[in-house]
């Protein structure tokens, strides 16, 4: 059963390579940012960080009902409760823009801009 | 009469893949798309699969049903449905496993047995990792995927055996107009081994590659089409080419609610050659037709 140890080698590397990249991901030191989401708003609507770098994006919600903050192309999604905040870890990232929204049902959304 | 008649329907659905296309981008003209937020490209190309590998912290639960149906004499219908449990632990991969069900109909086929059956068949893990990104200056993305899967009832025939398959993927699509127009592309390498009830090993392997363009007509819906071509060997190694096939058809996306989606698409084979037998279409390797639907929800 070559085939089936080999099938199973594989399976154990990929998933031990994967568990071994997750705590290096965010190891560099992280540049802060504060998004603030308030009567249905982000504010500011438009951030800048700069490139390369891992970034600490804190969200803090005002409103009374929780927010659902939301980027594919950050790729990243967290629920923020009421009167409370979160701080989301975001990869190094590459010079573009990215946009971000309420998924809550809210019509906010904002960018953040790499450069 | 039977490669007239397959034309026939993939003209009829291409005909009527380019009409609907037609209506409802024109009703769609007036909106601007380019408010339209991102799109996740996993699920948008119909068995070709996007790029996209989800977004950190999320999960998602998926029934994900593929029928395979026709063969070249008797009544043959076949499915596979994958119960998944899938999230995304970092913003560079994603995990998926589940349990799969099978069920086959198989009526007077050739070098099959007559079957009617629902089994629990096995079970399968995957692991994707993305390795290009896109970002708003780059439109390709690039994801590398590996699937081992264990089978304890025959894919195509329905018996009792020992399957071990691993399936190896790259999966890559480009956004052509930003949030509307996409281009998937797949290439595929399967190797597997059987046990048999008889106790015989069999080993053989799958290779191939899509090309897919899915048309965004709405902010929540998405239209197109797929073409496949697929190879069969007897061996793992690619030495004993046995016959391919080219599948062709349309592909739809419907995201209901922020959390929840459906996908479907329909294949049907347009070329296929067995080697060593004179006759049209790859109908001992691969079906005349397969479907898929799947529907997942986020939470």
């Amino acid at each position: 059963m070559l085939f089936a140890r080999t099938v199973l080698l594989v399976t154990a590397s990929a998933a031990f390579g994967i568990a071994a990249s997750l705590p290096t991901a965010h190891a560099q030191q992280a540049t802060s940012l504060t998004v603030t989401y308030a009567n249905g708003k982000f504010q500011p609507s438009a951030s800048h960080a700069p490139a390369n770098t891992p970034l600490a994006l804190t969200v803090k919600n005002l409103d009374a009902k929780s927010m659902e903050f939301e980027s594919a192309s950050l790729r990243v999604e967290t629920v923020v409760d009421a009167k409370s905040e979160g701080v989301i870890k975001l990869r190094p990232l590459k010079p573009g823009t990215y946009e971000f929204y309420d998924d809550f049902g809210g019509k906010a959304d904002g960018t953040l801009t790499v450069k | 009469m039977g490669k007239k008649r397959t034309l026939a329907r993939t003209a009829l659905a291409l005909g009527m893949l380019l009409s609907g296309f037609t209506a409802l981008s024109s009703a769609a003209q007036a909106e601007d798309y380019t408010a339209w937020r991102d799109i996740e490209t996993k699920y948008i190309f119909g068995f070709t699969t996007g790029s996209g590998i989800g977004l950190e912290g999320e999960k998602e639960f998926t029934v994900d049903a593929i029928g395979r149906f026709g063969k070249r004499e008797g009544s043959y219908g076949a499915s596979e449905t994958k119960y998944e449990f899938e999230f995304t632990p970092s913003q560079f991969i994603q995990i998926e496993f589940g349990a799969l069900g099978s069920t086959h109909d198989i009526r007077n086929v050739p070098d099959l047995d007559n079957r009617r059956q629902v089994a629990l068949a096995g079970g399968f893990a995957e692991f994707r990792y993305l390795a290009i990104e896109r970002t708003s200056s780059n439109p390709l993305a690039v994801t590398l995927g590996l699937e081992p899967t264990f089978r304890r009832i025959d894919e195509t025939g329905g018996e009792r055996i020992h399957n071990y398959e691993l399936e190896t993927t790259i999966n890559a699509d480009l956004e052509l107009v930003k949030n509307r127009l996409f281009a998937g592309f797949n290439f595929l390498y399967e190797p597997e081994i059987t046990l048999t009830a008889l106790d015989e090993t069999v080993r053989e392997a799958k290779l191939g590659g899509s090309a897919a363009l899915s048309w965004r007509i709405a902010p929540n819906v998405v239209i197109g089409g797929e073409v496949w071509y697929l190879r069969h060997y007897d061996g793992i190694g690619l030495q004993d080419f046995t016959g391919d096939a080219v599948m062709l058809g349309p592909t739809l996306y419907v995201r209901f609610a922020p959390k929840m989606f459906m996908t479907a698409a329909w294949n049907t084979q347009v070329w296929g050659r067995e080697i060593g037998n004179p006759v049209s279409l790859n109908l001992a390797e691969f079906q005349r037709n397969r479907a898929r639907l799947k529907f997942a929800v986020e939470f």
